[in-house]
């Protein structure tokens, strides 16, 4: 079969939006078990300190369902806003946000961020690249513009660099202010300031409307509501003209995959080049969906694990030279490139 | 489309009737050499593709595209409904034709293609890419018999994806409109996909020749794969792909008595059939050519087209990254890649050595020369340079020095 890779991860995207946005119809009883409950901890707001479930409904952050099916984590974008409960709690920004304000004892954190840690050495960025439900949906609207036969929106590196920067800003000052309203004197700014990321995240909206729930899409009750409502329109429209116009352009954007990109130079997955079969025909660089020009640039064999790079294997499928583009997990080749 | 200097018409159309009356005189058809070349091959398929060769069979219904090199895109010219005709030549009369036109020390390639075209006016279109400094001139030599039929396509000589890409699709894009404009078609994006598809088919099936050819000594004679190739400039994509497989099958069953010839690696110029010179002096000396990367097979076979996006401009861009981008060509920046190939092939064919064929008076080749020289000295692999031209007047010398080469090999 010609495109192998882009078939499988089709399937796995599917699957995976299914399960992480429709997981709270599906399993309707929740699968947290007793020794779950030891091992990962649920965490708690403390006494006086608001969390997403005191939000009513039609406020921004009013989740449709408060128990997920189980409790953890996964470095993908899993919405705490997916209707049910969805299937995982939360991702692992608004797990930081929220645990920031709260204060949380560093015991409950350490094994949901262990399990974090090593499921993101396992496979790095994968996660996006396979996992992510805004990511597939965004992978969709490509496609449309695909048969729409408008081609793909090019971005220059510096725009690519000012986006990731960008990235840094938004999760260094909504960390900031996550700590900051977690200070008693500043409690009453808890019920505006609360997850400012989530606020503006374009999954708030996507993942309940998928689930045929309606999320909170316009309170404007007061001043600081209505700006972010607004701000969530803005950011809604710049993620769908991203995946419009310029495939995966936003992923260099979000700050969930931005704390993925940390363990991409690694982790368990490693994509290699063979740097003698390589004939410079550029497609590698063509076709990757992040825009990322290591693997056509650089002339050396080694681990091409870029902070960029989803994984999602576009450049060693569509490689045409045999063996000059391998995918290995710990060591132990999985595929590599071959002409059909 | 910018005509050029049509002002010389008058004095240079008196020579050109000298000259087509002087054509006339001698034979073309190169029998000899064909009768020799298919006694020496023991296979069955070979027998139409040397008919091809001798007759020059070409789809004769469809208007006729010519062009040179091999940064020129097939697949467009295949979708707009004309026939794609590679028209690089070696032929040696063409060659001394040529030589009344443009006489002096002007690469022997382009003499040919110059003679060749005088009478053989049937193509519809022209195209010349801007590669080498003689082709670029050939578009103004020729004005005064094309005319209009001419059309010229500038591609930028760094061959790097990165700071080139955007013109070469411009110049491809240009191309396509162009040729929609003439031939007064408008391909659909599926039919661009399926002539896409016959091209990579084709590619597969060489690509599987090639590989035989690389890893069992002596399965193919280089007379027979070169001829091969050559076909493919007068066969459309899916005919040649056709003969091209039952020649495979017939390869496969083939029998190989084992035997030590030493296996090289052929590069540098083209070689296109009747200048079968230097093939014939490596058939001779007891040497094989296990593979080879002259943009006269492996460059125009190799490189499949690998689409991305599927739509048109898409399919434009995947094709400049097919023609453009991995060509080896020394016109060319980047001698990274020739080194690569040479690498490559030499690792993955345990080959013994590289033997470098350098058309006398094409200087971007010879300009290479120095720099390969350095670097395969440093990685330890045996280098020869055969710097030759059409004339058989230096045969045995180049015979002595292939031959104490490959002594050194041993």
């Amino acid at each position: 079969m010609k495109n192998k890779i882009s078939f499988i991860r089709r399937i796995v995207q599917i699957v995976s939006f299914v399960l992480l946005i429709y997981g709270g119809y599906i399993f309707k009883t929740r699968l947290y078990t007793e020794t779950g409950e030891k091992l990962f901890p649920k965490l708690k707001a403390p006494e006086g300190y608001i969390s997403t479930t005191k939000f009513k409904e039609g406020s921004i952050l009013w989740p449709s369902g408060t128990n997920p099916v189980l409790e953890n984590y996964p470095p993908s974008l899993v919405c705490r806003f997916a209707p049910k409960g969805g299937l995982f709690k939360a991702c692992i920004f608004h797990f930081i946000s929220e645990n920031l304000t709260w204060q949380t004892h560093i015991k409950y954190l350490l094994p949901h961020f262990t399990l974090f840690i090593l499921l993101c050495f396992l496979f790095g960025r994968m996660w996006c690249g396979w996992v992510c439900p805004i990511g597939s949906l965004g992978d969709f609207i490509t496609s449309i513009r695909k048969k729409m036969n408008i081609p793909v929106k090019r971005f220059p590196d510096s725009f690519k660099s000012s986006l990731r920067f960008f990235s840094y800003g938004i999760m260094v000052i909504s960390f900031f202010i996550s700590i900051l309203i977690g200070i008693p004197n500043f409690k009453r700014f808890q019920c505006y300031w609360f997850l400012p990321y989530c606020q503006i995240c374009p999954a708030r909206l996507i993942c309940p409307i998928f689930g045929l729930i309606k999320p909170g899409w316009k309170d404007f009750e007061t001043v600081i509501t209505s700006m972010f409502t607004i701000l969530g329109w803005l950011v809604m429209g710049i993620f769908l003209a991203a995946f419009y116009f310029g495939r995966r352009i936003w992923c260099h954007l979000c700050p969930v995959g931005l704390i993925n990109s940390f363990f991409n130079k690694g982790s368990g997955i490693e994509l290699k080049k063979r740097a003698i079969s390589c004939n410079k025909c550029g497609l590698c660089t063509d076709a990757c969906p992040m825009g990322l020009k290591d693997m056509y640039e650089k002339d050396t064999n080694g681990i091409y694990n870029q902070n960029g790079c989803i994984m999602c294997l576009r450049c060693v499928e569509i490689c045409p030279k045999e063996g000059c583009l391998s995918v290995s997990f710990f060591g132990k080749k999985i595929t590599e490139s071959k002409f059909r | 489309m910018k005509r050029y200097n049509t002002f010389i018409g008058q004095q240079y159309l008196k020579i050109l009737k000298y000259l087509t009356d002087k054509r006339k005189n001698i034979s073309f058809d190169y029998k000899n050499e064909i009768e020799k070349y298919r006694k020496a091959s023991d296979l069955k398929t070979m027998n139409y593709l040397y008919e091809v060769i001798s007759k020059k069979k070409i789809n004769i219904d469809k208007p006729i595209v010519g062009y040179f090199c091999k940064t020129i895109p097939e697949e467009i010219i295949i979708a707009v409904g004309a026939t794609p005709l590679r028209l690089c030549n070696q032929d040696i009369y063409c060659a001394e034709i040529g030589e009344e036109i443009i006489p002096g020390d002007i690469c022997p390639v382009i003499k040919a293609i110059c003679g060749y075209l005088q009478n053989d006016i049937k193509i519809d279109l022209l195209v010349i890419p801007a590669t080498c400094d003689g082709k670029t001139k050939l578009a103004e030599i020729l004005t005064p018999i094309f005319n209009d039929r001419i059309y010229f396509i500038d591609i930028p000589r760094n061959s790097d994806y990165i700071e080139n890409i955007d013109l070469w699709e411009s110049a491809y894009l240009k191309f396509y409109d162009y040729l929609k404009n003439r031939f007064k078609a408008k391909p659909s994006r599926k039919e661009l996909l399926s002539v896409c598809k016959m091209t990579n088919k084709r590619t597969e099936i060489f690509r599987k020749i090639y590989q035989l050819r690389g890893e069992k000594t002596g399965i193919i004679n280089s007379f027979d794969y070169f001829i091969l190739t050559s076909a493919s400039f007068y066969l459309s994509p899916s005919d040649w792909s056709e003969h091209a497989e039952i020649l495979y099958k017939e390869l496969l069953g083939k029998v190989v008595k084992q035997n030590y010839r030493k296996r090289i690696l052929l590069a540098g110029s083209p070689i296109i059939f009747p200048n079968f010179k230097i093939l014939e002096i490596i058939e001779d000396s007891n040497c094989y050519i296990a593979s080879d990367i002259l943009c006269s097979g492996y460059g125009h076979l190799f490189d499949p087209v690998k689409i991305d996006e599927e739509t048109e401009l898409g399919i434009i861009r995947a094709l400049t990254l097919k023609y453009i981008a991995p060509n080896l060509c020394p016109c060319f920046l980047g001698i990274d890649k020739l080194l690569n190939a040479i690498l490559e092939n030499m690792d993955k064919y345990t080959l013994d050595g590289v033997v470098y064929y350098n058309l006398r008076l094409c200087n971007v080749f010879e300009i290479e020369i120095p720099i390969l020289k350095d670097i395969l000295k440093n990685k330890g692999i045996p280098l020869l340079v055969l710097k030759t031209d059409f004339s058989r007047e230096d045969i045995g010398q180049l015979k002595t020095r292939l031959e104490a080469f490959i002594e050194m090999l041993k």
